[in-house]
């Protein structure tokens, strides 16, 4: 059975929407970041989160972050993955949510995060 | 056309045989005349036609051509019937030509001496010529016509007649014919191809003077010089390669050359002048009498072509008359001694395209009036005398055989002209004496006879002597000071043209050494104008381990031989498999159950003969992949076996087909702090980076925010992107989990650009500790070869490709400090426990509790969206 296509964030909420939940969300959590964590589109290994929208405590690290995602995708120690912040960006694991949040945050006021599982082949 | 009454309305006398234009006719006649037939003085054929002839030549006597006179002097006589195309019928006894005007020359290639007849020299730019300059080209090198008085000793005669009469009956009649011509020297067109002159000579006794025979002959004749020839030993052309494409490239600067020619030849050799290896150095050659030149070597065969070699000659003619004027000539004769050499060298296809001129002046008239060896013409003292004179290669003597050095004395005192002469004809000086001949007259008032010493040397019964030089006197009169003599010297090709010569190399060059020279030769080129600041030095010493012999394994090793890289060592631990030849690209079927590794760096010495590779089975132990007591040793064996192969390797490719065989490569690297290119592959999705470099001394900071860079040595390694520490990924996995499932085309381009990321790195003046760029605009952190980034993550599904640089982590499960100081502390004991116990690598990471204190709760899901849309 194919899975069913869905459609990225993005491409599910007008600019306008998006601009007007992170405002309203930041108001209500000023100290919690709003991420948005999706697969990477062409990701045949890991699992589909059932989530997409986040937030994150400001203090929370990268390396915490890709903990929890992991426990929630339930994965394997040997499933390997990576996080593409951005679109271009590899997070290091150190930064906190806060400073991603500087750094990458959309226009309209989220985090974009792609998951998709570390090339490992030779 | 001819119409049906004009066909065949020549008739043969002989055989009736009919002939449509005179032409044909002509060319039938010689059929009924055997004693004209062209002869090949190698087999003894014959061949009626001048073109049957050739053709024989070619096909049978390669490399030895032209080896019989008789075609020459035909084409010889054809040049003289062109000239004057009115004089149809010759009467051959009209013919005037001393016998001995063509010399030997006529039969070496082409060095008929010259008359110093100037009437046929003009050095006015010809029209017609395909090669500027070459007015000389319409004139006959031999005067047709010369009247003059000759006194010749009868022992000479007989000895001419002698000669004469062992020459063939056809030349008997033939005036033109001299008894020189009887030597047929032969040389290949160039001496490279053996690297010795070959002379195929039919040569007849007597060919020589018969030294001692003769005395003096007394005359009048103009002095002809015979020519020099180039000699260029392939070490010459090796260093013209080199000069050109690493000094020189695009540059067309004129470089100055040295080059020399010996008295000593053996009798029948053509005065040569020789050129080598160490004609680029900038001191003199010790050998022989200096000649010094320029070589100007052109960027392109058009160039070359269109040069302006009526100009050059001039302009190095006038180098020379401004010796005259500063007196510098008279000091140091051998100033006079000058050429110049116009080449063009393929450098890909090792042929060479030069012509080489010997500017000389064409002086009013110099008159040998007589003409004696040495040995007959002076004191066994004095003639000890005149050969520790030799040295100098050419001076002024006084009657006492002292060096003149004062100028103002110089002509008054002045007995004799003494030069080292390349000539080894008996009858005429070697070109040198052109320049010091005309010197003489441009210091002269009046009419004078000079006495000039051609010293020759050679061995006679294991003595040097110097009998047979020439002892000549000749009649110089003066020449004006203010205008400029006619410059005359282009060197005839191999056919007795004024042309160009030309040389192809490429058949006596090893394949070994064009592969390793050609090679490096595309590589050069890149440094002539797209990068001339490209070091390729590093790359040719560079020592690479490439660890994984599979697909990106494969290709890396193909492209790092692209890039000129010899050093490679492969490492594997598997066996070529069937399925393997057609994504791995350094295997054949035949290649299938043999070991990878060993295979790969076989195939590596056979794509390019210079490379030193080596391949080593061994597999690289694993965390996750338990050791048990038994494989103990084994595992210790191989890891201290793959330490000393990184510790002696520049770089490092790890380019293994699991995550947990990365492992320990990446912790050995960044404790020796070497280049570390990881490359790894998804299906559709390849991922090529460079590990951060750092020392001891060098520690992680964190990292700053906002900033555009990261410095080489704060950039993150393989596992610094996760939290989890390499375990076991074969595990309860399905085959095609386990395999390099992958786009094809896939690896190639991680393994094109895991090469072309290592060159970047390798330019970049801080090499591995190169800074990555988070700017895409930004170019200060640029090598030579542009970006060094720190990933490349590509994606073939839309063909793109992204840059990220990420920080090192600081609980990074290989490259962080505390797990980096652990393995130094005790090696094999660490490793052991990482292999054997699951979760010791996260705690001594950090990593464990940095999970300990996480709160999973923290992160807040919103409300799901995909109902309310």
């Amino acid at each position: 059975m194919m899975p069913p296509v869905t459609r990225s964030f993005r491409e599910r909420k007008s600019f306008a929407s998006r601009k007007r939940e992170v405002d309203d969300i930041r108001m209500k959590h000023p100290n919690k970041t709003p991420v948005i964590v999706e697969r990477y589109k062409h990701e045949k290994n890991l699992p589909v989160l059932d989530k997409t929208k986040f937030l994150v405590p400001e203090e929370l690290t990268m390396g915490q972050l890709i903990s929890i995602i992991r426990r929630r995708l339930t994965l394997r120690p040997d499933q390997a993955f990576f996080l593409l912040v951005n679109q271009k960006t590899v997070a290091t694991l150190t930064l906190t949510m806060s400073e991603v949040y500087q750094n990458e945050k959309d226009e309209d006021g989220f985090v974009y995060m792609t998951y998709a599982s570390q090339e490992m082949f030779g | 056309m001819l119409n049906q009454e004009n066909k065949r309305k020549f008739n043969c006398v002989v055989c009736k045989d009919r002939f449509n234009t005179q032409a044909q006719l002509r060319r039938h006649e010689r059929v009924h005349a055997p004693d004209q037939w062209f002869k090949c003085l190698i087999c003894g054929k014959k061949y009626a036609t001048a073109s049957g002839f050739r053709s024989h030549n070619i096909k049978k006597h390669k490399g030895h051509k032209p080896h019989s006179m008789k075609p020459r002097e035909r084409l010889n006589q054809r040049s003289l019937r062109k000239s004057r195309p009115h004089r149809k019928y010759r009467d051959d006894s009209a013919q005037t030509n001393p016998p001995s005007h063509h010399t030997a020359s006529c039969q070496t290639q082409h060095p008929s001496p010259r008359q110093e007849d100037t009437s046929h020299f003009s050095q006015s730019i010809p029209d017609n010529t395909d090669c500027p300059g070459l007015s000389e080209s319409k004139n006959p090198d031999f005067p047709t016509s010369v009247s003059r008085t000759e006194i010749v000793p009868t022992s000479i005669v007989k000895h001419r007649q002698k000669v004469y009469s062992r020459s063939r009956s056809a030349r008997k009649q033939d005036n033109m014919r001299s008894p020189g011509s009887e030597r047929n020297m032969d040389f290949p067109s160039s001496p490279i191809r053996d690297g010795s002159y070959v002379e195929t000579s039919v040569s007849t006794s007597g060919s020589m003077s018969p030294l001692g025979e003769a005395t003096y002959q007394v005359m009048s004749t103009p002095v002809q010089y015979v020519p020099l020839i180039s000699s260029i030993d392939h070490t010459f052309w090796t260093q013209l390669n080199a000069k050109k494409l690493d000094e020189l490239k695009l540059d067309e600067r004129p470089l100055p050359l040295n080059a020399f020619y010996t008295n000593d030849c053996k009798p029948g050799l053509p005065a040569h002048l020789t050129l080598s290896y160490d004609s680029f150095t900038n001191k003199p050659v010790d050998r022989g009498t200096p000649y010094t030149g320029t070589i100007l070597n052109t960027n392109t065969v058009e160039e070359f072509k269109a040069k302006d070699f009526g100009g050059i000659l001039k302009s190095a003619g006038e180098k020379i008359w401004s010796t005259f004027h500063d007196g510098s000539a008279l000091t140091t004769p051998t100033l006079l001694n000058q050429f110049y050499c116009v080449c063009f060298a393929d450098l890909k296809k090792y042929k060479y395209s030069y012509w080489f001129c010997y500017p000389a002046f064409v002086t009013s008239t110099a008159n040998i009036v007589s003409r004696a060896t040495l040995g007959e013409s002076f004191s066994t003292e004095q003639k000890e005398k005149i050969r520790s004179l030799g040295t100098l290669g050419a001076a002024f003597l006084d009657r006492e055989f002292n060096v003149i050095d004062d100028r103002e004395k110089k002509l008054g005192q002045m007995e004799y002209v003494l030069m080292n002469d390349p000539s080894t004809d008996s009858e005429h000086p070697g070109w040198p004496l052109r320049n010091l001949l005309a010197l003489v007259s441009f210091h002269l008032d009046a009419k004078r006879t000079v006495k000039v010493i051609c010293l020759r040397e050679n061995k006679v019964a294991g003595l040097q002597s110097a009998d047979h030089s020439l002892y000549l006197q000749i009649e110089l009169e003066h020449l004006s000071k203010t205008e400029m003599p006619k410059v005359v010297g282009w060197e005839r090709n191999t056919k007795g043209k004024l042309k160009s010569k030309f040389v192809d190399l490429s058949a006596s060059m090893d394949p070994a050494r064009i592969s390793e020279s050609s090679v490096n030769l595309n590589l050069k080129l890149m440094r002539w104008r797209l990068l001339p600041q490209l070091d390729l030095e590093v790359l040719q010493k560079l020592k690479v381990l490439v660890l994984g012999s599979g697909t990106l394994g494969c290709n890396v090793a193909r492209c790092l031989l692209g890039w000129g890289v010899k050093n490679i060592t492969m490492l594997d631990n598997g066996t070529v498999s069937y399925s393997n030849p057609v994504r791995q690209s350094l295997f054949n079927f035949e290649d299938c159950g043999k070991p990878k590794a060993e295979t790969a760096s076989a195939r590596i010495k056979q794509i390019n003969p210079s490379a030193e590779s080596r391949g080593v089975t061994l597999s690289i132990p694993m965390p996750g992949h338990p050791v048990s007591k038994l494989e103990e040793e084994k595992v210790k064996e191989d890891i201290t076996q793959l330490e000393d192969l990184v510790e002696s390797a520049d770089v490092v490719f790890l380019l293994t087909d699991t995550r947990e065989s990365r492992w320990l490569p990446t912790l050995i690297t960044a404790a020796k702090h070497k280049i570390c290119i990881n490359s790894a592959l998804g299906f559709d999705t390849y991922l090529v980076m460079r590990h951060g470099v750092r020392d001891e001394s060098e520690v992680l900071d964190p990292p700053q925010i906002g900033a555009s860079t990261i410095s080489g040595t704060q950039l993150g390694c393989y596992f610094c992107n996760d939290v989890v520490a390499p375990s076991d990924s074969t595990k309860d996995r399905t085959l095609d989990q386990m395999c390099t499932v992958t786009r094809p085309g896939n690896a190639f381009v991680a393994a094109s650009l895991a090469v072309e990321l290592m060159v970047s790195i390798l330019q970049h003046p801080q090499q591995g500790r190169a800074p990555a760029t988070l700017d895409l605009n930004d170019e200060k952190q640029d090598s030579c070869l542009g970006r060094v980034p720190h990933q490349i993550r590509g994606f073939l599904a839309h063909f793109s490709s992204v840059q990220p640089a990420s920080h090192a982590f600081n609980k990074c499960t290989a490259c962080s400090s505390q797990v980096i100081s652990k393995y130094r502390e005790n090696k094999i004991e660490f490793l052991m426990e990482v292999f054997n116990t699951t979760d010791y690598l996260e705690r001594v990471s950090g990593l464990a509790d940095m999970l300990e204190n996480t709160n999973f709760d923290e992160v807040w899901e919103f409300d799901s969206d995909i109902e309310s849309d």
